[in-house]
């Protein structure tokens, strides 16, 4: 790694501002090609550009700062940090903003998404505290993650979005398997769930059942969800091999695809660069997945392991469950496609949490020298 | 290697390899994405980006305009109006219920229909089209285009509506149109009426509706998701309906259902020369413009229910005894089959018995009308000589006679629902009842059917038909309401050939003139039974009155005609001709239990011939003035 910065003048001037090179490149690519994908999704619309550059040069900024930061001093900021976050979560269920069926936002001059700040606070708090011991974490120990997992996750079902309450699970779990989570620990949860998840489905009322249905999507009723999924595949589909070019995605200059410019932005990907184009895009995610995987195994100190390799399967993750949501893999539940899709607090804390990364990066390095 | 070095150390392993896990699963998730984008994009990309396309253009039909009626003077009987309606689509409007009555708090759509329409709007799929409101006002429409973008989801629909200015008079023989129903779409052809909204059902609007509706053109209209057109291509214009020209008289139809006053019956009147049907009046009747813009249920059962039966067209289908009109026919084959001389005299008691204990026909003036030729007995209409000349044809030869009168069969007139009647015969009554008891023939049978009672049964068409066919002197052409066709393609007026329907005795010219000379005596005779409407007439008409019973009444006439309920008083008829020398107008009239022929059906008649001989000089006079 250190010889590739070195053919590049340029990494060294960012090697002093403590910014990796790699994956600069990597996430200037991502945001320039999704600026433009999103001029063309708003049709040509200046004001969501505006936007969306206002919260990307928000987001930059705070992976400037955090990467100055060191892993010790982010292990002991992870308990006020995951405080602060769990408080907001809290202040959003009593005084948030409503919108499509949910509490999600709160508005102090600026609005955002506390939930978002979660998936970044809940992984840091797990990480410091499973950084102490070096062996696998006892019944303790685990049961403390868990409930420090299910809190947040729980008051995020609670708004209700279960879908970002699932990724909350999903991201807290990561760190806590990566920690050496026993395997009857594993079997255990694996069986309860397989066992309990039929039973409380049947045991479920029709409209209890049609409630927990819709609430993995409450903006729209099933129909509607059909629909957006439908005309999602529509426009994949009809992209073909290359596409159809830039400003020509039909389905969404008509209309016809619902959010093109934040849930469905990756169809309309598909739709106006094709196959090869999606391909590109995920060539690209694995990119940021390789290099974000290169600094967790460099990393010193367990702390920084277990939050830098979370954080880069977490980012590569947050990417497949927005592709699989579009192309209908998986139910529609609302979440973004990282650094491209129109949500601010989820791409604040996407470049936070890569300047979190690029913290532990030089410190490796520091620590090395 | 530093990097190895320390993942080595101090339980790293297990991370190592749990990332190795994590690493792989998403790998293989990346891997059924790049299977499921391959799928959709590679194999499946035709068919999607057919959707695609299917999304944004769609196909719409365009109705046609459908062909306008006229009557013989070129008068609009039948128009087409340009007329706006606003359409909901539920999927389209955010809210759909909350747009209703944003709707109806802006008076676009009426107060007393909201219940309705939200039903409606529950019950129909979320894509469906809804006719929210139908014939909205101009400047409504027009204040409605400028607010446009404030109603998501609705829009505004031009179409041609119809519009009948003859209103009730006109509505049993032009018919109506409706909105083509689910059981017309299972009867048609659906490639036919795609995009034709409306069919005709009931007269001329019902037996031409091949003729009248042309065929729908078709458009593609590029559309965005909210159903807002971008450009439109046409690719096959619409092909207008033929405009029809009828032998009514639309003047003549509106005097003939004055003249009704809303009482129950039938005026038709024909032109004998060529069977053109001048008026075709059923009364009451109901107003057709009240079907096009959608009539409710409610309004059309009461239609149905009303026991006036507004809705039954009396005029083909009703059938009524002919009574003593029946008697100029009876009397024309009489003499051309040789049962009777014209100068032959009979003496009239005022009864007749078949035989000496036989039952007792009376005549209608009970102290008789003493001795009379043939000719006196169509004028004052005596009974007694008619019920001796019915002995004396017996049924058959009166069946025979009649049918070649057109009784006893539909006339072909080109609207539906016509009714033949009976005229009856002794194979008529075997097969008409099953009880053997009922089946053989009584001689006192074919006593009353010499009067027109009894089972002979026929329709005012019929009537006016057989009144033509004496006014022609034995010539009878097939009613008509529609004489000619406009081509929609190339303009041209095409006319229908007049079309003979039968004959009857053209070599007995002195025996037909006996008969209109007893049709003349009738009206303008010093003993004729309508002589009163007659001294009022400008011309000579021939005419014939008629009473037809409607239930028995007591035998010896013990009741007082005006103290009887008038449900149970008798049917009033009149046939006649104009001019008689040279017939232009034959028609027949029958008022529902209007009392005795000579009164309320001869005053309607009387000024249905008025009318039309105001407009119509007779021919000689016409010549005159050329």
């Amino acid at each position: 790694m250190i010889p590739v910065a070195a053919s590049f003048p340029v990494f060294g001037l960012l090697q002093r501002l403590r910014l990796d090179g790699w994956l600069l490149v990597w996430v200037a690519l991502v945001v320039a090609a999704g600026l433009a994908v999103l001029y063309s999704a708003s049709g040509g619309a200046g004001d969501v550009l505006l936007f969306q550059f206002s919260r990307l040069l928000i987001g930059f900024s705070v992976m400037l700062v955090l990467a100055q930061t060191s892993p010790r001093f982010l292990a002991m900021a992870a308990p006020w940090i995951y405080g602060a976050v769990v408080f907001l979560l809290i202040l959003v269920l009593l005084v948030g903003e409503k919108g499509g069926g949910a509490q999600r936002w709160l508005d102090f001059g600026i609005r955002f998404q506390p939930s978002e700040f979660a998936k970044l606070a809940v992984p840091m708090m797990v990480a410091s505290l499973l950084r102490e011991s070096r062996q696998a974490p006892g019944p303790g120990r685990t049961m403390t993650a868990m409930l420090l997992i299910a809190a947040p996750a729980g008051l995020v079902v609670l708004q209700p979005d279960l879908g970002t309450g699932a990724v909350l699970l999903l991201f807290g779990m990561i760190p806590l398997f990566l920690a050496g989570l026993r395997r009857r620990f594993i079997a255990g949860g694996a069986l309860t769930t397989v066992l309990a998840a039929p039973v409380l489905w049947v045991s479920l009322k029709d409209y209890q059942r049609a409630r927990v249905l819709n609430m993995l999507n409450p903006e729209a009723d099933p129909l509607g969800a059909g629909y957006q999924v439908i005309q999602s595949k529509i426009a994949i589909g009809s992209g073909g091999i290359f596409g159809k070019g830039w400003m020509q995605s039909s389905q969404a200059q008509f209309g016809f695809l619902p959010e093109p410019t934040t849930d469905f932005v990756f169809s309309v990907i598909s739709e106006e660069f094709g196959f090869v184009g999606a391909l590109v895009a995920m060539l690209l995610f694995i990119a940021i997945l390789v290099r974000t995987l290169q600094i967790a195994l460099a990393a010193r100190g367990r702390f920084s392991r277990l939050l830098a390799a979370s954080l880069a399967l977490g980012f590569f993750s947050s990417f497949l469950l927005n592709a699989g949501m579009t192309t209908g893999l998986l139910p529609v539940v609302g979440l973004p496609f990282p650094l491209v899709s129109v949500a601010g607090s989820a791409n604040v804390t996407f470049l936070a949490g890569l300047g979190i990364l690029m913290a532990i990066h030089s410190d490796q390095r520091y620590l090395a020298r | 290697m530093a990097v190895r070095r320390h993942i080595q150390t101090a339980g790293s392993g297990t991370l190592v390899r749990r990332t190795t896990y994590l690493v792989a699963l998403m790998g293989f998730f990346a891997l059924v994405l790049l299977a499921r984008m391959s799928h959709l994009q590679l194999v499946r990309h035709s068919h999607y980006a057919g959707q695609a396309q299917a999304n944004q253009v769609q196909p719409r039909r365009i109705a046609p305009r459908r062909g306008i009626i006229l009557d013989r003077n070129g008068e609009i009987l039948v128009a087409n109006r340009a007329s706006f309606r606003l359409i909901l689509v539920a999927e389209q409007a955010e809210d759909a219920p909350g747009m209703l009555t944003r709707l109806e708090d802006q008076g676009f759509v009426k107060t007393e229909r909201q219940g309705e329409l939200m039903e409606a709007l529950r019950l129909l799929p979320s894509f469906a089209p809804l006719a929210v409101r139908a014939m909205l006002p101009d400047e409504q429409a027009a204040r409605f285009a400028v607010r446009r973008h404030q109603f998501a989801g609705v829009d505004i629909e031009g179409l041609l509506l119809r519009e009948y200015p003859l209103g009730p008079s006109g509505a049993h023989a032009l018919g109506y149109v409706a909105a083509v129903s689910a059981a017309d779409k299972q009867r048609l052809d659906p490639s036919v009426y795609a995009g034709i909204p409306l069919i005709g059902k009931t007269g001329v609007e019902g037996s031409y509706e091949e003729d009248l509706r042309g065929s729908a053109g078709g458009e593609r209209i590029l559309m965005d998701a909210y159903g807002r057109p971008l450009e439109r291509t046409s690719d096959l214009d619409p092909l207008p309906g033929g405009d029809l020209q009828l032998a009514l008289d639309g003047e003549l139809q509106r005097e003939a259902f004055a003249a009704m006053e809303s009482r129950r019956g039938a005026v038709v009147a024909v032109d004998p020369r060529d069977g053109g049907v001048l008026a075709l009046v059923s009364s009451p009747a109901f107003d057709p413009n009240e079907f096009v813009s959608g009539m409710d249920s409610a309004r059309f059962a009461e239609l149905n229910r009303n026991p006036a039966l507004p809705m039954f067209n009396r005029a083909v289908r009703g059938l009524y005894p002919p009574g003593s009109t029946i008697k100029p026919m009876l009397a024309l084959v009489a003499l051309a089959e040789g049962y009777r001389d014209p100068g032959q005299t009979i003496y009239c008691r005022g009864s007749y018995r078949l035989s000496a204990n036989s039952r007792l026909f009376r005549d209608w003036k009970r102290e008789g009308h003493g001795t009379l030729t043939i000719q006196d007995a169509i004028a004052e209409s005596c009974d007694v000589y008619f019920y001796q000349l019915a002995r004396d044809m017996d049924i058959e030869g009166i069946h025979e006679g009649l049918v070649r009168f057109g009784f006893g069969a539909a006339s072909g007139i080109d609207i539906a629902g016509e009714r033949p009647g009976i005229v009856p015969s002794r194979a008529w009554k075997r097969s008409a009842f099953s009880d053997p008891a009922q089946q053989p023939w009584f001689p006192g049978e074919t006593v009353v059917t010499g009067i027109g009672q009894g089972s002979l049964v026929a329709s005012p068409l019929q009537l006016a038909q057989a009144t033509a066919q004496i006014a022609m002197r034995g010539m009878r052409y097939k009613p008509r309401l529609v004489e000619a066709i406009r081509d929609p393609v190339s303009g041209r007026l095409m006319r229908r050939a007049p079309e003979s329907a039968g004959m009857v005795a053209p070599e007995s010219a002195e025996h037909w003139l006996t008969v209109v000379d007893s049709m003349v005596a009738v009206l303008h005779g010093p003993r004729g039974t309508a002589r009163a409407t007659g001294a009022k007439l400008a011309y000579t008409a021939a005419g014939k009155t008629g009473t037809s019973q409607v239930v028995a009444l007591p035998r010896e006439g013990e009741a007082d005609p005006g103290e009887i309920d008038e449900r149970f008083r008798d049917h009033s008829l009149f046939v006649a001709f104009a001019p008689v020398h040279d017939p232009v107008i034959a028609l027949a009239v029958i008022v529902e239990n209007g009392g005795s022929g000579s009164g309320a059906a001869a005053a309607v008649a009387a000024r249905v011939l008025d009318t039309y001989l105001a407009s119509h000089s007779p021919p000689d006079q016409m010549a005159q003035a050329r």
